[in-house]
């Protein structure tokens, strides 16, 4: 089976080139993974971004607020990244620009290298072989379609992301009567853009009965500028044949459903949508790589290594996060790991390799025995390093990054987290339970964490530390499961 | 003059503009949208139906099951997708399952092959995805999927490399006929300046006009005459309207409204087969069926309309909806990528029955009203374009085939992502284009939208760029490739990119520069 299919590969012809750790973006998150992997000694690594500069969507942020907490400097997009790419080209890392990955496959044959198929202008299509592959591809805009919006579909109805691009980038303004719905971020920065360059933004409206962006983007871009902003309301219909000529909008009930006889028409020639992003996982769903369903990003344990060993992910294709700084320190975490594996591994098939190479000696030569070499040594990897720490999101909880933890965890580890509700002076709790009590009421198990928290908002994301004492009494409590929940008052 | 002008370029209107190209014959289609298959035609579920549904003996039934086994060669021809995946009609009640005997019936009668109703544990073999309680299934293994869009689009490609003027943006303002017994089509071509330089293909060699303003600020158009021997009226939605103000039959034609999901790609491959419920009193239901490009489509509901506004409803989508999880209760509405509707023009009712109009005016002589063609009117659309030829013919228009001049063949845009990595290779080596992935969500490269801005008749619009190589159809619905679109739009057409239209005239992309426009191109 192998034999045959390294001879179609053959065949194929493709163009191949070797690499030990492969980026896939080249925004905040892959800069961050391929610097930190470099730093701790990582070789020959190659970013891969399908955009034609390095930075992702940092170059289209020109507003300031970036970096507050890395740098403890306000830099703008632009700086920011350029602070990465500047550093990136004093390594040894390549970039393929203008690159689109098609495929990776994370497992070929037995040899235990990773395959991307990527094609662009330059290399035509080629296939890279890795030997650790980081994802970090970001996220996208929820669209109009996604809400199922009613009403016309005519021109005027943009994502936040996308009219910063015709403004910032191309110098275009896509409207002059500006509707915002949803209060993400990035749509409140664009209601002070577009407010800047003239145009009038009518209104900002948000479904939920709070802010999900961060509360000093409402500050700074909304009030400030004297926009009206409403909370439980939605657009319930888009009007105009051509060009967008307004929007019904209507209060929504706890059940966030529209509340018949609140209708109420707001002229505008733009909606401009800033609700919600999503990771971009087709390449980790086709590579069979395990998603969790509520953020929509791969599982990762806290080496942010995914269900498939030496497939590694972070930043916005994880989980959505609301400050870069936050995407780079999980990225720093992600190339780390990278390379500290990649280490281990050479080290392992180095002496893999002796020991195929003895018994080709000593046996026969069929090529079978390497590979049956390869996959004892699989096996041992996997005994070695195993995700059976679960950490589950339960009340007033929605998601927790890393969903897993190893049984080789060591020292801190920063947990991050979202809740599902505004929660004030209530309570993060962690316990933990075994295989025997798994079901049984949250707070019955073994309490790890408890801490008092003023205010938690789902639009911030929390998180938590578990120090290195508590992880280690997790490990001897034979913990399989860490629960994370709210107490309220 | 032209021998034939065609009125409205739908799918109909495409058909029997190839079928007419395949003759020494002049021939102008002439469409009021930006685009062709903007009617009917764009929006609709995208099935060719095995012709089980109308009634014996009516035109619906004879066009249906003929041209069913047209499609093959025609779609081989055009290069057009066409997947015969069958389809199943399920009844989920008793007293449904009189219905299903019915269709049984009814297409045994209209010469459909190859049905048969099979019980319940068959269905659910072929279709583990349909609710439990389903009692039996009609399965009709000739009914098939296309892309309406893309059938119309290439069928007017075909039309116009072999010969025929196709005229975007362009609204039949009067339809008079001389004492020669020639008609002069009065037409208002609109476009922007950019857009006018012509895009459509036809100079403004067709009659003479000047340039005016028309009512709208920034729209220019020219008024322009246009002459010919025979009209075929073809206007979907509007066909009652030409008809009338031509001095031919007065239709009252009803609008009848269908709103759909469409959903991703990872929700294509719920199901096979195109899944109907038993029919009811207004049409066939809401189906759930896979699409050509893998996602998968769900609806139409109906509700008759007074006017062409295309908007979907709160309520309406819910009914879709409701309906839909019925058939397949397994469906995720959250894997919804776009909600949208579509018009069918409905046939006024003569003799207590609805049917397809294909006949000469009684009234105005050379005058051919192809009106009310509602469902199956794509899947019937190859044969009734031949009635029309019959009718031309029988009509004293001379009909010579052009024998080999004819160009019977036409090749598709190449799609990227369904091709072979030796393929794609090669297309990469001839044109680097082909190797800048433009939209990620379908994997579209440069070298395809240019393709599309280079074709034989072009709508230079973002919709119509999506249309023809798949640009912004996916789960991000062109968030991060439509101001890539845009730009090359601009670039390929030498347009303003203020001038780059979503669809129609006026539905201008951009309204204006920055402050800072100007230091940013000097950069």
């Amino acid at each position: 089976m192998n034999e045959k299919r390294k001879m179609n590969e053959k065949k194929d012809g493709l163009r191949r080139y070797e690499y030990e750790i492969a980026v896939i973006g080249g925004g905040p998150a892959g800069l961050g993974a391929s610097l930190s992997a470099w730093k701790a000694g990582g070789k020959k690594i190659v970013i891969l971004e399908r955009g034609a500069e390095l930075g992702g969507i940092l170059p289209q942020c020109i507003h300031s607020g970036f970096g507050l907490h890395y740098f403890g400097e306000e830099l703008t997009g632009p700086e920011y990244a350029y602070r990465f790419i500047s550093e990136l080209k004093n390594t040894e890392v390549e970039v393929k620009l203008d690159t689109m990955v098609l495929e990776i496959s994370a497992e070929i044959s037995g040899d235990m290298r990773k395959r991307i198929l990527c094609v662009n202008a330059k290399d035509g299509i080629f296939e890279i072989d890795a030997r650790i592959i980081i994802l970090a591809m970001g996220c996208r805009e929820r669209t109009r379609g996604a809400l199922q919006i009613p009403g016309s579909r005519p021109a005027g109805v943009y994502t936040a992301g996308a009219t910063q691009r015709y403004v910032n980038i191309e110098g275009y303004l896509p409207g002059k009567k500006i509707f915002v719905l949803g209060s993400g971020d990035i749509g409140l920065i664009m209601a002070r853009r577009l407010t800047l360059e003239g145009a009038k933004v009518v209104m900002v409206c948000e479904i939920m009965p709070y802010s999900c962006g961060l509360n000093r983007n409402i500050v700074q871009c909304v009030e400030d500028f004297g926009i009206p902003l409403r909370f439980s309301h939605t657009v319930t219909k888009v009007h105009g044949r051509e060009r967008v000529e307004g929007v019904t909008i209507c209060r929504v009930d706890e059940k966030l459903k529209p509340i018949k006889g609140s209708e109420e028409y707001i002229e505008c020639d733009t909606l401009l949508l800033s609700v919600g992003l999503i990771p971009e996982n087709e390449l980790t769903r086709n590579a069979g790589i395990m998603i969790d369903e509520r953020t929509g990003g791969p599982v990762v344990n806290e080496n942010m290594e995914t269900s498939i060993k030496g497939v590694y992910a972070c930043g916005n294709v994880v989980h959505v996060h609301d400050l870069v700084d936050n995407v780079t320190k999980e990225s720093e975490r992600a190339g780390m790991n990278a390379a500290k594996a990649l280490f281990e591994k050479v080290e392992r098939e180095r002496e893999r390799i002796g020991n195929v190479e003895y018994r080709k000696d000593n046996k026969d030569k069929d090529k079978n025995v390497e590979y049956e070499g390869d996959r004892e040594g699989k096996d041992n990897e996997e005994k070695e390093d195993e995700n059976n720490i679960r950490l589950s999101a339960g009340k007033g909880v929605r998601y927790t990054v890393p969903q897993r933890l190893t049984n080789r965890v060591k020292g801190d580890v920063e947990v991050f987290f979202r809740v599902t509700e505004v929660f004030r002076d209530s309570k993060i709790v962690v316990d933990g339970v075994d295989g025997v009590d798994e079901g049984v009421d949250e707070g019955k198990g073994e309490v790890y964490v408890s801490q008092k928290r003023r205010v938690m908002n789902p639009g911030e994301m929390q998180s938590v530390v578990l120090k290195k004492e508590v992880i280690e009494d997790i490990l001897s409590d034979g913990v399989g499961e860490l629960r994370f929940f709210i107490e309220c008052k | 003059m032209f021998e034939v002008v065609i009125i409205g370029a739908g799918v109909v209107g495409a058909a029997i503009a190839r079928e007419l190209s395949r003759y020494r014959i002049s021939t102008c289609l002439i469409e009021r949208g930006s685009d062709v298959a903007m009617g009917a035609s764009k929006a609709n579920s995208g099935i060719v139906h095995a012709g089980y549904d109308p009634e014996p003996g009516s035109i619906m039934a004879k066009t249906n099951i003929q041209a069913n086994v047209l499609f093959e060669k025609l779609c081989e021809e055009l290069d057009v997708r066409l997947k015969k995946n069958g389809s199943l009609v399920i009844a989920l009640e008793d007293k449904e399952r009189e219905g299903l005997i019915e269709l049984y019936e009814r297409g045994k009668k209209n010469g459909s092959w190859g049905l048969h109703l099979i019980d319940a544990n068959e269905v659910k073999r072929l279709e583990p995805a349909v609710n439990e309680n389903v009692i039996e299934g009609l399965y009709a293994p000739n009914s098939a999927i296309v892309c309406p869009y893309e059938l119309t689009i290439a069928l007017a490609e075909n039309a116009v490399m072999n010969g025929v003027k196709i005229m975007l943006n362009t609204e039949v303002k009067g339809i008079s006929k001389d004492s020669n017994g020639i008609f002069k089509i009065e037409v208002l071509k609109r476009g922007t300046k950019g857009v006018l330089k012509d895009v459509s293909n036809v100079g403004s060699n067709v009659g003479d006009g000047e340039e005016e303003e028309s009512e709208e600020a920034k729209e220019i158009g020219k008024r322009l005459v246009i002459e010919s021997k025979y009209v075929i009226n073809a206007a979907g939605l509007n066909a009652g309207k030409i008809s009338a103000c031509a001095g031919a039959e007065k239709y009252e034609i009803k609008g009848r409204k269908g709103e759909y999901f469409l959903l991703d790609k990872y929700a294509g491959k719920i199901v096979k087969h195109t899944i109907f419920g038993v029919p009811g009193k207004m049409g066939k239901g809401v189906l759930v069926a896979p699409t050509v490009d893998g996602n998968l489509l769900v609806g139409p509901n109906a509700k008759d309309v007074e006017d062409d506004d295309v908007s979907t409803t709160y309520e309406g989508l819910e009914e879709v909806w409701s309906a839909g999880t019925k058939l397949v209760p397994s469906l995720e509405r959250k894997k919804t990528i776009t909600t949208f509707s579509g018009i069918r023009a409905m046939p006024p009712e003569r003799d207590g029955k609805r049917d397809f109009i294909v006949e000469m005016s009684k009234k105005l002589d050379g005058f051919i009203n192809v009106v009310g063609i509602c469902s199956p009117g794509l899947s019937a659309s190859p044969a009734i374009a031949l009635m029309v030829v019959k009718i031309l013919e029988d009509n004293g228009c001379k009909l010579s085939l052009k024998g080999s001049e004819f160009i019977e063949r036409r090749k598709s845009i190449p799609r990227f992502r369904e091709l072979s990595n030796e393929d794609r290779e090669a297309l990469i080596r001839k044109d680097t284009r082909y190797g800048r992935v433009i939209c990620r969500c379908e994997t579209v490269t440069e070298g395809e939208i240019v393709e599309a801005l280079h074709r034989p008749f072009v709508s230079g619009t973002i919709d119509g760029v999506k249309r023809r190589v798949r640009a912004g159809m996916g789960r991000c619905q062109g968030g991060f490739c439509s101001p890539k679109v845009l730009s090359i739009i601009s670039r390929e057409l030498s347009i303003s990119p203020l001038e780059v239209c979503k669809s129609g005239l006026g539905s201008n992309i951009l309204v204006g520069e920055t402050k800072s426009k100007g230091e940013m191109s000097e950069r």
